[in-house]
């Protein structure tokens, strides 16, 4: 009894040793780190303090995005910035890196970097913000690390498809005045669609909508071990005409950010989380043979009780003790092991981007831009070339 | 009999049981959640190796090394430091550009090799600052205004012209593959070119490759 009591004991202790250990953040350090930054974006950006850096590049991003939607661009791009900081980080050696390799801890404990698509839009949002600058160089280093970002498919025709990448990479070389650059990127942009637009001679006005719901990652398989995207459920239907200086005009162009997360194909960690569910399936299959085993056991010490055949009842009684410890810690190890998909997700992403070039004179309150969803056009750019940008629908604060 | 046996066998395989289960509770909660929980001091990392965070693309011991094998092949060069008369020339990030895919403040490289070089230099080259030089017009108009005088060195004609400019290009080639390896050869070239008949008089380059390859959780 006192042994049992002990082992009780211990067991409980374990319990309570095992308690997840939660970042308590100071509340005095979020409100130092909203400090500088609008009120109507606090909500988003206390999650890049409060969830810890294993979150850190998701909220970033999140929050950029927001920022950029406001209107604060330049607020937006230190937190792209800050994001693009650990993308570009080569993860080798690392721990969380580590743990979430282990059948006993789930893949999303390692630090969010995205997904290719993901990785890629952080890099487009940034090269927007230099255009918006008149940075060309750097906002054309954007777009080919973007490129980049797209060359790990699984299916070689869909390696760095991303045609609005190339595109852009075109147009920042042609707004710096590097012509033969820019028309290697569009030849480019053309071999990866067809239908890619070149910029018409005179053509100083990019403009830019990001439409639609951002795609939505599942797990599929028995265990969720396998990472899926799919269209977003909530409807919508994109607006591509708007009103230019006066004149009717549409985006022609589309690059579909949803093609871009599906058409990956499987993924190198696909194969770790096959294996964990491998291990999951087998430790669940054991669990039940041992219940089977130990149901086994008591029928034959009942049967062995009721004939009084005493060796015959401990032989029954020692197949249902073992019977039962292996199923009770199978599944134990079968509930502890997770498979289970990293399905964490830059949420308001566009299901879509839409784009034109077109010639404007700009006045000295630059191109007029009306009537694209969402209302809001945010214009930048320099005496080179201008930039609109929009994006609908926009975040929920 | 058979009950005690029972009984006794039974509190031994309960007290068994529950061990190993805490034995199983304890392996399986190998993390807390928090890594390094007592964070990292702020400490000096030495600028002439890699640093804690490593990138494919430039880092400062590659500026350092790329800085320092431009100033002695320039102040090797009989045209720019050899001259009877020190040369005068500009040397900031007007004329160097970046076509790499690495975003990057080229300012941080010029005003190192601008640095260096005058320090260097010492007096062989005469250094003229284009980048301030509204900051110059602004002091020239209060003297000749009369609302300062002259300083100690007297008025001069015009602003110093310069006899060479530096101009520049970073270059990249990328690979990444589907196994997560990723690599950038990165070239920087640098030209010093007369600025009255346009004729390069030194250029040397710095090039390096780095590989990398993440974890596989991240491939």
């Amino acid at each position: 009894m006192i042994r049992s009591m002990t082992a009780a004991t211990a067991a409980i202790l374990a319990l309570g040793g095992c308690m997840e250990t939660t970042s308590q953040v100071d509340p005095k350090a979020v409100q130092a780190y909203l400090a500088d930054k609008p009120a109507e974006t606090h909500k988003l950006y206390s999650k890049v303090v409060t969830e810890g850096e294993g979150n850190r590049v998701l909220n970033l991003m999140r929050a950029g995005l927001a920022s950029m939607e406001l209107g604060h661009n330049e607020l937006a791009a230190k937190s792209f910035d800050d994001a693009l900081l650990t993308i570009e980080t080569v993860y080798a050696d690392d721990e969380r890196a580590k743990e979430a390799r282990s059948t006993f801890t789930p893949e999303d404990r390692k630090v969010f970097r995205g997904e290719p698509y993901e990785r890629a839009m952080a890099f487009y949002y940034r090269g927007v913000l230099y255009l918006s600058e008149g940075d060309y160089e750097n906002a054309r280093a954007s777009f080919k690390s973007g490129i980049l970002q797209d060359s790990m498919a699984e299916q070689e025709e869909f390696r760095e498809d991303f045609a609005l990448l190339d595109f852009l990479t075109g147009w920042a070389s042609q707004c710096n005045g590097d012509a033969s650059l820019a028309a290697e990127d569009y030849a480019r942009a053309k071999q990866y669609n067809p239908e890619a637009m070149i910029p018409g001679a005179g053509h100083n006005l990019l403009v830019l909508a990001d439409l639609g719901y951002a795609p939505v990652k599942y797990g599929d398989g028995d265990y969720k071990e396998l990472l899926k995207v799919k269209k977003n459920a909530r409807s919508y239907s994109p607006n591509r005409s708007f009103g230019l200086d006066g004149s009717a005009q549409s985006l022609a162009n589309e690059e579909s950010v949803l093609r871009q997360a599906t058409t990956r194909g499987g993924r190198e960690i696909d194969f770790v989380l096959e294996g964990k569910a491998h291990f999951k399936e087998g430790a669940e299959e054991t669990a039940q043979a041992g219940a089977a085993v130990a149901q086994a056991g008591m029928a034959v010490g009942m049967a062995g009780l009721a004939s009084g055949n005493e060796d015959m009842a401990r032989m029954g009684g020692g197949m249902a003790a073992v019977g039962g410890l292996v199923s009770i810690f199978a599944s134990a190890a079968a509930e502890a092991a997770k498979p289970e998909a990293d399905t964490r997700q830059w949420d308001n992403l566009p299901e879509s981007v839409y784009y034109g070039t077109y010639q404007t004179v700009a006045g000295e309150g630059g191109p007029s831009v009306e009537g694209l969803p969402g209302g809001r056009v945010h214009l930048g750019g320099d005496e080179r070339c201008q930039v609109a940008w929009t994006r609908h629908p926009t975040t929920s604060l | 009999m058979l009950g005690d046996i029972g009984d006794r066998r039974g509190s031994g395989i309960s007290a068994f049981a529950l061990a190993l289960g805490a034995a199983v509770l304890v392996a399986g909660c190998q993390t807390t959640g928090v890594q390094n929980v007592a964070g990292t001091p702020t400490n000096y990392q030495d600028t002439r190796t890699a640093g804690l965070v490593r990138g494919t693309g430039i880092e400062s011991q590659d500026i350092k090394s790329m800085v320092d094998k431009m100033v002695r092949h320039m102040l090797a060069n009989p045209t720019l430091a050899g001259a009877a008369e020190p040369p005068r020339v500009i040397v900031d990030s007007a004329y160097f550009e970046n076509q790499s895919s690495q975003r990057i403040d080229k300012d941080v490289l010029t005003d190192r090799l601008a640095t260096q070089l005058q320090i260097s230099a010492n007096g062989r080259i005469l250094f003229v600052n284009r980048e301030r030089a509204d900051m110059v017009e602004k002091e020239r108009a209060l003297k000749r205004a009369g609302k300062t005088d002259t300083g100690t060195v007297g008025l001069t004609q015009a602003v110093a012209g310069a006899d060479y400019r530096l101009s520049g290009r970073i270059t990249s080639l990328d690979q990444r593959t589907r196994s997560g390896v990723q690599q950038r050869y990165m070239n920087i070239v640098f030209r010093m070119t007369d600025l009255e008949n346009g004729i390069t008089v030194w250029a040397n380059q710095y090039d390096f490759k780095k590989a990398g390859q993440d974890d596989v959780v991240y491939r």
